[in-house]
């Protein structure tokens, strides 16, 4: 699976010290030169830019240029995020976007594109045992106090985690 | 540099002492310290409105940021310090969990 991140994404995944653990679980990140002008090069925190920096260095995360043109209502990043997402899928690749922007979520679910949030990918990563439910629990508590979250939103998940667990003991 | 115009407005004496008081404190002048409160408050309201056109759906993070010319990260922060919901909401919640169960599924097959 290739995730896409954009730049909101990116910048809350580094704050939370994600990045190792969604590279373990995931593989290399993925963003877009906009992505990266967003984050490293137009003023994010210099420590923040810097981390993300050595990250991409490390090849945690791998900068490319998008493929195609995407002429949408989003900003260049979210777009080139959604465009690079939409050629991969094109070429029979499984790709997914991840923003926490909800104009972005939509467009891609418009274009009929594979769309995660920060926090249902978190999801994905219990799924896989890559991380407990406490520690689910712990880092959409960190998550909130940097960037409010839908409350609804949090209970669905956390209740198709227990149904997708509960499913798996039955077997 | 842009050409400037003069604007009039009435102050609360007592106001207008401590902005002099505390202008006297910063070593400004009473007019450049006004000018400031003025400029911070419209670039705070702007990020702001921003802000708000985002949780409404009007607009998308890059989009505020763009247009507030602050970067993603000042977005984020200034909407978490003014309490405003900026992130994805439950209406695409259906669309993920079936995205997250057609991965689960690939990893048990």
């Amino acid at each position: 699976m290739k995730l896409k991140f954009d730049a909101c994404s990116l910048i809350l995944s580094q704050k939370l010290h994600l990045l190792p653990l969604l590279h373990d679980t995931f593989g290399t990140l993925y963003i877009t030169s906009a992505v990266n002008d967003e984050v490293i090069k137009q003023g994010n925190k210099p420590e923040s830019a810097e981390k993300i920096k050595e990250f991409i260095d490390q090849g945690l995360i791998e900068n490319i240029i998008p493929r195609g043109i995407l002429l949408s209502s989003l900003g260049k990043g979210e777009g080139e995020t959604l465009a690079e997402t939409k050629t991969q899928k094109e070429n029979g690749e499984d790709a997914v976007c991840v923003t926490e922007d909800k104009k972005a979520k939509k467009e891609a679910i418009r274009l009929n594109l594979d769309v995660l949030g920060l926090d249902s990918l978190l999801v994905e990563a219990v799924l896989l045992e890559k991380m407990t439910e406490d520690e689910f629990d712990d880092e959409i508590l960190a998550l909130d106090k940097i960037h409010k979250l839908d409350i609804t939103r949090i209970s669905e998940l956390r209740r198709f985690i227990r149904i997708v667990t509960n499913k798996k003991r039955d077997e | 540099m842009n050409k400037l115009s003069t604007i009039s407005t009435r102050l609360d004496e007592e106001v207008l002492k401590n902005i002099e008081k505390l202008a006297s404190e910063m070593n400004l002048d009473r007019s450049a310290l006004i000018r400031k409160f003025i400029l911070d408050g419209y670039h705070h309201a702007m990020l702001r409105k921003n802000i708000e056109l985002v949780h409404d759906g009007e607009l998308s993070i890059e989009q505020a940021a763009e247009r507030s010319r602050v970067p993603v990260n000042r977005v984020i922060e200034a909407a978490r310090e003014m309490n405003i919901e900026i992130g994805a909401d439950a209406s695409t919640i259906e669309h993920e969990k079936a995205v997250l169960e057609k991965h689960v599924n690939k990893s048990r097959n």
